[in-house]
């Protein structure tokens, strides 16, 4: 059932055995899922059904460290949440993703990539995203796509698509209002969780909406999945007794927050031969599906290398620039390799280079409270987003890694900075819009604010869901993964219930 | 200067002709066809390469250094010289035989190539 929270009276108790909040992914996910195993659900929403101007606004806070946009316009708030303006993208966690890395700090998640990988069949339906390998080179028959050209220290990264991106506020909305046991309440958004003198049992929720209808949910556990940043802002804005912030006795509420920063690091020419293909056409399709193919440097480079992870893919320039240095090198080789003799530089094409890489976890990095309020009176958040030499070294060693691999392989030239700062990297960073952390997992309340199985540190009924659990980001975009450890979470719920 | 460093100074230069940098070193007429001036086009991109990397590397704006140190890796007599050319700049790239020109990464063979199209174009 959906309902809006004004069809309620003044006061109003909302009860049921989970309380969900957020109806985005994995709000919408848990729901389904609890639901379908028999457990009663209240899943909450802030927005209506469509996007509202002065329910977005409640996205709004600040934002300080590097230079990032508004945060209302990073994420959505009503029904499917931020699925809304997500583009279908998928891949695959890595199993390097899990490890605890040397060279990375605080790397390492509690739970295994196996563990992860139970969940992905089910967590691919869920998205609408098509079955079949996510490796490259077992993903289609022979000879039927480019082959990976074999860039020495290099590896392909195949990318599957929810096409067109499911919605899933759109896709599950009918499911959720015939489901028996959901109810989903609109525009009713929790400004506080209220613990028991103890800190340690959620006793309920207040909730509110712009028209000024004030409620409360009461449940036997609660899941916070409202996006990393509101998440991270409503258990800091949920003091207990003892006026520490709710999950908040080791200060980790808030921090470790990742995004996935891209960069534009460098100007390719290549030519045009087959060879090259994998490497021009990074989107194609296969049948009626779509794809994308990107390559990183394998786990063993990166270990010998002490990088992140991250991904390279070029772009097409609709406009290169005529006669540079490396279209003129390029050119002669070319034309000498190939015995071509045209009048133009039509063997040759200028692409753009791009790389996604995985942010470090930082303890600094981090959602905190603003002094200012929003229109319901809760603390706005603000986001520092912090980066360092490891992102830097990245950066450099692979663009370094590439312009070697295309050289070697005589694919093409590239035309970079060496040895640019972090800082002239941060400057020209573009975003993802993929929030991650800020409710971090780890065994130890020390350094995490969830448990392996989602629950709250310090807590007994109060769990999180979705990318403000990851340790560490990785470089594949969180949809689907986060809506795998969604389902890990049903699991453990529906057992608990039992 | 011994006979052997000459026949192979000659056999290279005859090698960079075939490879189409005739017109910048000045070994061969240009061929009167429609192919004149892509190869006309080609010696004077190589040729404008080879300046831009002539101004980092002054020391080695001549032509008899620039021979040597190309001819270190390519020997004419051993077989077709594109395929030496391009083996040459593959393993410059793999053991970091490279350099920045102009931002871009280039190898040393092919620089050096270059430099000399741009020598012999400017005492055209």
């Amino acid at each position: 059932m959906l309902f809006d929270i004004t069809e309620l009276e003044a006061g109003a108790d909302l009860r049921a055995q989970v309380c969900v909040i957020g109806a985005g992914a994995a709000g919408i996910t848990l729901a389904h899922r609890l639901s379908s195993k028999g457990i009663d659900v209240l899943l909450l929403e802030s927005g209506g059904t469509e996007l509202e101007g002065d329910v977005q606004a409640l996205h709004a806070g600040e934002v300080g460290g590097a230079p990032y946009p508004p945060l209302e316009s990073v994420r959505l708030r009503y029904l499917g949440g931020t699925t809304n303006h997500w583009m279908g993208q998928s891949s695959l966690l890595d199993p390097l993703d899990f490890r605890a890395r040397d060279w990375v700090p605080d790397s390492g998640w509690p739970i295994s990539w196996h563990e992860y990988h139970r969940y992905l069949d089910e967590a691919r339906a869920i998205c609408e995203i098509p079955s079949g390998p996510f490796r490259y080179e077992t993903a289609f028959p022979a000879r039927a796509v480019a082959p990976f050209p074999g860039l020495p220290g290099f590896e392909p990264v195949l990318l599957r698509f929810s096409d067109p991106p499911t919605r899933f506020g759109e896709r599950y909305r009918a499911d959720l209002a015939s489901a028996p046991n959901v109810r989903c309440c609109l525009h009713a958004t929790c400004t506080r969780l209220v613990a028991d003198p103890t800190g340690q049992r959620i006793v309920g929720a207040e909730l509110a909406s712009l028209s000024g209808r004030r409620v409360r949910a009461t449940a036997e556990r609660y899941v916070l999945a409202a996006g990393a940043i509101e998440s991270s802002r409503l258990l800091l804005a949920s003091r207990g007794a003892s006026g520490i912030s709710i999950g908040n006795a080791h200060d980790r509420v808030g921090r470790f927050f990742m995004e996935h920063p891209s960069i534009d690091v460098a100007e390719v020419v290549m030519g045009r031969h087959d060879l090259t293909s994998y490497l021009r056409i990074a989107d194609f399709t296969f049948g009626a599906e779509r794809f994308r193919r990107d390559v990183r440097l394998t786990p063993e480079v990166q270990e010998r290398e002490r990088i992140l992870n991250h991904s390279v893919f070029l772009s097409e320039l609709d406009s290169p620039s005529r006669g540079t240095l490396g279209e003129r090198v390029m050119d002669v080789w070319d034309r000498i390799r190939w015995g071509t003799w045209s009048e133009d530089y039509d063997r040759v094409a200028g692409f753009r280079c791009r790389i996604r890489l995985e942010h470090a976890p930082r303890a600094e990095s981090r959602v905190t409270l603003s002094d200012t309020v929003d229109a319901l009176g809760v603390p706005k958040a603000r986001l520092e987003l912090r980066f360092g030499e490891l992102e830097e070294r990245t950066i450099s060693r692979v663009a370094e890694r590439f312009a070697y691999a295309l050289g070697q392989m005589g694919f093409g030239r590239m035309r970079f900075e060496p040895g640019a700062t972090l800082e002239r990297y941060v400057e020209r960073f573009a975003w993802q819009d993929h929030h991650f952390g800020g409710t971090r997992m780890h065994e130890s309340p020390r350094h995490g604010v969830v448990d392996a199985n989602g629950r709250v540190h310090g807590t007994v009924n109060l769990y999180a869901a979705g990318a403000s659990v990851f340790p560490t980001s990785g470089q594949a975009n969180p949809t689907m993964n986060l809506v795998a450890f969604t389902l890990r979470l049903v699991d453990h719920l529906a057992e608990l219930e039992k | 200067m011994s006979e052997r460093q000459l026949t192979r100074r000659a056999l290279l230069a005859s090698g960079l002709s075939l490879c189409g940098l005739a017109p910048a070193v000045r070994l061969e007429p240009l061929p009167e066809s429609t192919l004149a001036s892509a190869a006309v086009r080609l010696a004077r991109d190589a040729a404008e390469v080879g300046r831009r990397y002539l101004a980092q590397h002054r020391a080695e704006a001549d032509r008899e250094v620039l021979v040597d140190l190309v001819g270190e890796r390519l020997d004419p007599s051993a077989g077709r010289l594109p395929e030496q050319i391009a083996a040459s700049i593959r393993a410059d790239f793999r053991d970091g035989g490279v350099v920045f020109v102009d931002g871009w990464l280039l190898s040393h063979t092919e620089a050096r190539l270059c430099a000399l199209a741009h020598l012999a174009a400017r005492e055209a």
